[in-house]
């Protein structure tokens, strides 16, 4: 690795739609998946990486740039994280949760993962539904008994239309 | 949207709330039957216990509850009184002894019948099964509720002394496997006063609870302390010292991984706290002055207050308890400043996170 010879070594990724990136290779291997191929050698031309599209993948190259450039200060780092994941809508989490997930990037994988969770709270089963793209398979009677069962969860929840 | 894959799903809905998972049960089945499977319960359970900012402060009151997080959001903000109170169940009120919490689960016995109560406040979910322990007429002198590590039981541990009896006996039972009885006898007849609001505290694989000894010790003062011990592996039943000068106020605890006991080292006038952990486990001479808690932290601290820790937050910064005005404070040990939490408190406030833990009864 290049990294003993003080050059900083330059990785090239490939989304699944054919983009091209260039990242440094130090904040490249935030990514277990990534270090893995960069350890094993098998990082010398192009990486592809089959499960992320390039819209994702520019986010996620944001993200481990913006991080890496950081010093090991956890407070730091969180408000990092904090403010890259907040203009994020629900679709484009939902993306980088499988990135995160398939680059295996537990930093960004718990804090997106719970930004989803901050994004969930409250909302109504039917939102539930519609943002994961969830067909309902309960019949009238089943739905009605599991929502009985637990009728005092569905106070104080956010109006919707199709709740 | 594309279909998550059920690890990821199960991943994302670990950091949700116990309130939202259970209204998104409705959701479809597949979701239904994620919420409710015991490995997601265990996936949540213990996300929650290793996230900090998911832990909160149950705070019980004569027949009604409230949780709050030390952030101190769920508190009505003039009053700085929790601004939800929730009925508690009947099982739990009264002459039921609150006995510790575990995994999101609160645990209360009957003084009288030893009918044990489980309680799982997030759920809303209790139920109460009989203890079957031989005598009629006993005394509860002390009891606790919990397990070691995820992967074990849930064990109770009950001292009581029968009426004629000159001896305390110690039980341990496995309430929702088999319910069954194992019991340890004291081999000396030293009579230990237990406090009943000693929910007891666990380390090593080892419970610990703080007892005083009615007689008068060598100073000539009463109530020399000792700490009672219970080995929930062996069963066996042991004795450790505390500080020289701990009294029947003091309170124990585990700080740094340590068996630690805070205590007023100071009679009337002006109360210095003293905390004092136990450096080399079992080792009389290592009990360590660990810090002095000033009173000017708070001027609701006399000398009659008992401080007792509650927990820790995410920040390091101490949750203090202070009977018996019942204030929580938040004390910054480095800055030696507190401030009122919450004003409307309770002597047995603790620490507490919200689970899907129900524990199945044989």
């Amino acid at each position: 690795m290049a990294a003993e010879t003080g050059t900083p070594t330059t990785l090239t990724l490939k989304s699944n739609d054919d983009e091209l990136f260039s990242v440094a290779e130090s904040a490249a291997i935030l990514s277990v998946t990534i270090r893995n191929m960069v350890e094993d050698g098998c990082a010398g031309g192009v990486i592809p990486l089959d499960n992320v599209d390039g819209k994702t993948l520019a986010s996620v190259i944001t993200y481990m740039n913006g991080i890496s450039a950081i010093p090991a200060d956890e407070e730091k780092k969180k408000s990092y994280r904090d403010k890259f994941l907040s203009d994020k809508d629900f679709e484009t989490l939902a993306d980088m949760v499988l990135a995160a997930n398939y680059l295996n990037m537990s930093c960004l994988m718990d804090a997106v993962s719970a930004k989803i969770a901050q994004v969930m709270e409250k909302k109504s089963v039917g939102w539930v539904r519609r943002k994961f793209g969830i067909e309902n398979d309960y019949t009238p009677e089943e739905e009605a008994a599991v929502k009985e069962e637990h009728k005092w969860t569905f106070e104080g929840v956010e109006t919707d239309d199709d709740n | 949207m594309h279909q998550l894959p059920v690890e990821i799903l199960e991943e994302l809905l670990s950091w949700l709330s116990v309130k939202d998972l259970l209204r998104f049960k409705s959701v479809c089945k597949k979701w239904n039957s994620i919420i409710s499977s015991q490995h997601f319960i265990n996936l949540h359970l213990k996300k929650s216990i290793s996230t900090p900012s998911r832990h909160r402060i149950f705070m019980p009151y004569r027949e009604t509850f409230a949780t709050v997080d030390y952030y101190g959001k769920d508190l009505d903000s003039d009053r700085k009184r929790p601004s939800v109170f929730m009925p508690r169940p009947e099982e739990t009120i009264g002459k039921f002894l609150g006995g510790g919490t575990c995994d999101g689960l609160l645990c209360y016995l009957d003084r009288v019948t030893l009918r044990m109560c489980v309680w799982n406040p997030a759920l809303r979910l209790s139920k109460t099964l009989d203890l079957k322990i031989p005598g009629i007429v006993r005394t509860l002198l002390f009891f606790w509720f919990g397990r070691e590590s995820y992967d074990d039981e849930y064990k109770v541990v009950v001292g009581i002394r029968g009426r004629t009896e000159s001896r305390n006996r110690t039980y341990l039972i496995k309430p929702f496997s088999d319910n069954c009885v194992t019991e340890s006898t004291q081999s000396e007849t030293d009579d230990l006063y237990f406090r009943s609001f000693d929910e007891g505290t666990l380390l090593r694989g080892t419970v610990h609870w703080l007892t005083v000894s009615p007689r008068i010790n060598t100073v000539g003062s009463i109530g020399q302390c000792a700490v009672f011990t219970y080995n929930l592996g062996s069963r066996t039943l042991g004795k450790l010292s505390t500080p020289v000068g701990l009294d029947s106020n003091g309170v124990i605890g585990v700080m740094n991984g340590c068996l630690s006991a805070v205590y007023n080292a100071r009679r009337g006038g002006c109360p210095i706290y003293e905390v004092w952990v136990m450096k080399e486990y079992g080792v009389k001479e290592s009990w360590t002055k660990f810090m002095n808690i000033s009173p000017r932290i708070s001027d609701r601290i006399s000398s009659s207050t008992r401080l007792k820790f509650v927990g820790v937050t995410d920040k390091g910064d101490l949750i203090v308890s202070c009977a018996p005005n019942f204030e929580l404070l938040i004390y910054n040990v480095v800055e030696n400043k507190s401030k009122t939490l919450v004003n409307y408190g309770n002597g047995s406030a603790r620490m507490y996170v919200e689970t899907l833990v129900f524990p199945r009864f044989a």
